[in-house]
């Protein structure tokens, strides 16, 4: 009886796999890998922009050793409107043999016009879709996005392959599907997006042979894109948002003005929420250290007194960056971009409960305090200043 | 039916050839040399040499031509018994005492025991008015000298290989264990072949129960022949619906030893160089003898490559069709892309691709296997050719799956034990299909399942995954690691009783005290 069943079993499992028929199974031959979304918004439509990769076959990539400039691009674009995202890829799909496969896709990118009327459908058909990745980057653009989507880098496949690896070097700000829906349900309903313009080519190349870089940020309120951040304000953002990674810091020193250069190697920043009475307070602390790179005067960091002064430069700029940041986004936006809010309702969830929706007029009077502790741990190769004879070097 | 009622000719045969077996030998010379020479009738290779002892009475001396050594019995026993001055009183065990010159003797009485020795190369001396006979240890025959083993060679350790005498094995044995406690029982297998079949074990080290059990499958056994010890193997295993073998088999003496004095036992069998050997684990096939011979550092990391590379053999074609067709956004992206490029102009799905370049890898190692050398060679660059260059060229599979299959083919060749790699790479298959029809889910599965399977296999008693399964640190120091000799101070536990300390502690090697 056991054997019988066995036999059974054994015999009948070959046919489950027939059966079956392989429900999602696709070919890679038969998938439009896309490497890039761009959307944009015209005369009350959605018109979505996918970027997507040219296989070529092996002997033609080999010969033609993967320049994009000998004329095989190696990527393409198609556009479609519809009365939303969903509605207009469907149409795109039509005009496309194969099939729209977003696993690969790491950019979006939002058209500026777009943003400003509202981007709660867009994210919602991204973050619903079960094939983009939640990791991948967003970014509003300047003009239409569709543009940033149209040029060809010399380096790197595709414009949006620039984008990503932009965004990976952590060098500016950087926003994850995941992290703007968190950043819209949030506390304070507001979000930054790293803000994209087309560098201008270089002047042999081609038009259209350039890239687009980041370049500040746009500010998003509720939905709706208000305003942007200029690149010296994000950077200033980016220390509050304890986000820096890979920044050079440069400040004048003494009475010659000449510069010295920090680049941090690691910095840290935490937000202290206190409330007084009345009087609420965000004391910002920020632990850098950092290594100099370039040293234009003529003191030698080897002195402790010089180094010290240096250090306290070094915390001014740093600290002067945050305040600039911190107004702007005050008293300029009047949003908080800067997590304030959840740093409030952490602390302080009761007090929260009475200003939750007048946060936006609450959080220009939030007093921001700054302590920066910074130190210079490294000079490099050299200890002194490079190319001065002994003797002009500042000791003392 | 009709067997029952009748028996048939050759159960006749039979039953005649044991009814005379049992018969004693009679006084009477003439009677039992007819009897033996109608036993023997249109055996060419049987030699019958009648003579006279003493010149005074009849004698008989039967052996098979190129069997027995024949100017031995020239020498040693015709012409001293010719040329003996016997009375007729002198029972011929006192004649064979002063006279022949034979190492080793023994009484035979029935036909069944001249039949025995006789095929086994000891001559007969049988002699008129005496019942019984005699039977000399004089057997040689032409055999192989002890080579190298070829399917297991190693760069350190012992060159010698079993042969397919069992005799010499046995030796070969015996010179590395010399302990009277190796103990080489020898039982006779096969009906027809009547296959001298040695069961070798040290006493005190290997579980009572478990030589027992051996015993007893070994003695279960009818057959009318056994040519291997792949016969044997596939008669007293634990499942037979296995692709894993659950006996360890082998052609060098070092590695029978170093089971011996583990505590396994092991079957050596005339006519094969390949011994067996019981119960072993899984991780017992996935260790080389060298690992033992070599430093322990460089073993423990050999031994994790093969961890490594079994999983690649097993896997790594799976995987990649899995990927391929289900989880594309697994891959990294510009892997993705040239995986892509690769496979824009290849008509067929990634899983008939992967089908069609194992089944051609497999068929050209099977065709490389089975052809004379010189052709093996040309079979080797045709198929390097075929599915290396060529098939990628013309466009009908990618230069991936190639790199894959190859890299799969090299990786089932890193499993020491041509059996056991050999399992792997039928297995597979079945994983290539999974993959192809339920992606990643599917190679979960099959995973699953291949290590319930292990899991359920035991080999005489010992479960198949032990050491890992149980998860014995003691143990481990000899599955995961090679650890140094002076750590491995227990045996592995196999079954029932043993004797778990195989040396003395503290043998960590380092300057003696007192010599600074």
């Amino acid at each position: 009886m056991k054997a019988r069943l066995r036999r059974m079993v054994v015999l009948l499992l070959p046919l489950f796999g027939l059966l079956s028929g392989c429900w999602d199974r696709i070919e890679l031959n038969d998938l439009l890998l896309v490497t890039a979304l761009a959307l944009d918004i015209e005369e009350g439509q959605v018109v979505t922009t996918v970027q997507y990769l040219l296989p070529r076959s092996q002997s033609t990539a080999s010969s033609s050793g993967g320049s994009s400039s000998s004329g095989s691009k190696q990527s393409s674009v198609r556009m479609s409107k519809g009365s939303n995202v969903a509605d207009a890829l469907s149409k795109l799909q039509r005009k496309l043999p194969r099939k729209l496969f977003w696993g690969q896709c790491k950019v979006f990118i939002l058209g500026e016009e777009l943003a400003r009327s509202g981007i709660r459908e867009e994210v919602d058909f991204l973050i619903r879709h079960p094939q983009p990745r939640e990791r991948s980057y967003l970014f509003v653009s300047k003009g239409k996005a569709a543009d940033i989507l149209e040029v060809f880098p010399p380096l790197e496949r595709t414009s949006a392959d620039v984008l990503r690896e932009l965004s990976d070097m952590r060098i500016g700000y950087h926003v994850t599907l995941q992290e703007l829906n968190m950043m819209l349900k949030g506390e304070s309903r507001a979000a930054a997006l790293p803000f994209i313009r087309l560098l201008p080519p270089p002047k042999a190349a081609e038009s259209t042979q350039t890239i687009a870089y980041i370049q500040g940020s746009a500010i998003i309120r509720k939905d709706r894109m208000i305003g942007k951040l200029s690149d010296k304000v994000s950077q200033g953002m980016l220390w509050i948002l304890n986000e820096v990674k890979d920044f050079t810091v440069t400040f004048p020193i003494g009475e010659s003005k000449k510069r010295v250069s920090i680049s941090p190697i690691k910095a840290s920043t935490r937000l202290i929420p206190t409330i007084r009475g009345d009087q609420w307070q965000m004391t910002i602390r920020v632990k850098a250290k950092g290594n100099m790179v370039e040293n234009d005067t003529n003191w030698s960091p080897m002195n402790e007194q010089l180094l010290r002064q240096m250090d306290q430069a070094f915390e001014q700029e740093i600290k002067r960056y945050i305040e600039l940041a911190a107004s702007d986004v005050q008293q300029r936006l009047k949003t908080d971009v800067l997590g304030f809010g959840t740093a409030f309702y952490r602390k302080y969830p009761k007090h929260w409960e009475w200003v939750k929706n007048r946060w936006d007029e609450q959080f220009q009077h939030v007093k921001v305090v700054v302590e920066v502790d910074a130190q210079i741990k490294r000079t490099g190769n050299v200890s002194n200043p490079g190319g001065l004879p002994e003797e002009e070097i500042k000791r003392r | 039916m009709t067997s029952k009622a009748k028996p048939s000719s050759s159960q006749l045969l039979k039953q005649e050839l044991e009814a005379l077996g049992r018969q004693p030998l009679g006084k009477e010379l003439q009677r039992s040399s007819e009897q033996l020479r109608q036993l023997y009738a249109g055996c060419s290779d049987v030699i019958f040499r009648s003579f006279m002892i003493g010149g005074n009475s009849n004698a008989l001396l039967l052996f098979i031509d190129g069997l027995s050594d024949a100017t031995a019995i020239d020498s040693s026993i015709i012409s001293p018994l010719m040329k003996a001055q016997s009375n007729q009183a002198m029972q011929l065990p006192q004649l064979a005492e002063q006279t022949v010159t034979v190492a080793s003797s023994k009484p035979v009485t029935t036909y069944a025991q001249v039949m025995e020795a006789v095929s086994n190369g000891m001559p007969v001396l049988l002699r008129d008015q005496e019942e019984g006979g005699i039977a000399f240890g004089l057997p040689r025959w032409e055999k192989r000298s002890i080579e190298e083993p070829s399917a297991e060679p190693g760069i350190r350790g012992p060159r010698e290989g079993l042969t397919e005498t069992l005799r010499v094995n046995t030796s070969q044995l015996r010179r590395i264990i010399k302990s009277p406690l190796l103990k080489i029982e020898v039982m006779t297998l096969g009906e027809y072949s009547r296959t001298n079949v040695a069961l070798a074990y040290v006493k005190g080290l290997a579980d009572e129960t478990l030589i027992e059990e051996m015993k007893a499958r070994l003695n279960r056994i009818q057959i009318d022949g056994i040519l291997e010890s792949g016969n044997i193997e596939e008669l007293i295993e634990d499942a037979a619906f296995s692709p894993f073998p659950q006996l360890l088999n082998t052609e060098r003496p070092d590695v029978v030893c170093a089971a011996l004095l583990e505590g396994r036992a092991a079957i050596l069998m005339e006519g094969t160089p390949f011994a067996l050997v019981a119960p072993i684990t899984f991780f017992t096939l996935m260790q080389a003898p060298e690992d033992y011979y070599q430093r322990f550092m460089v073993s423990t990391f050999v031994r994790w490559l093969r961890y490594v590379f079994l999983l690649i053999s097993l896997l790594l074609p799976s995987l990649y069709v899995a990927v391929l067709t289900f989880h594309q956004e697994m891959v990294p992206g510009s892997l993705l892309i040239s995986m892509a490029s690769a496979r824009e102009q290849v008509p067929f799905p990634a899983l008939i691709e992967a089908l069609m370049m194992e089944v051609t890898f497999e068929a050209l190692r099977e065709a490389g296997i089975r052809l004379p050398k010189q052709v093996g060679a040309a079979v080797s660059i045709v198929g390097a050719l075929v599915i290396g260059q060529a098939a990628v060229q013309a466009g009908l599979v990618s230069a991936p799956m190639v790199i894959v299959v190859a890299i799969t083919g090299i990786a089932s060749f890193m499993i020491p034990r041509y059996t056991a790699g050999i399992a792997v790479r039928m297995l597979r298959f079945p994983l290539i299909l999974l993959a192809g029809t339920f992606g990643l889910l599917g190679v979960m599965l099959g995973i699953i399942a291949i290590v319930m399977h292990m899991s359920s296999l035991r080999s005489f008693g010992l479960p198949y995954l032990s050491a890992l399964s149980t998860f014995r640190g003691r143990e481990l120091k000899d599955v995961l690691v090679r650890g140094p000799l002076w750590m491995l101070n227990e045996r592995p536990r196999l079954t029932g009783e043993y004797d778990a300390v195989r040396q003395a502690p503290n043998q960590k090697p380092g300057p003696q005290h007192g010599s600074e």
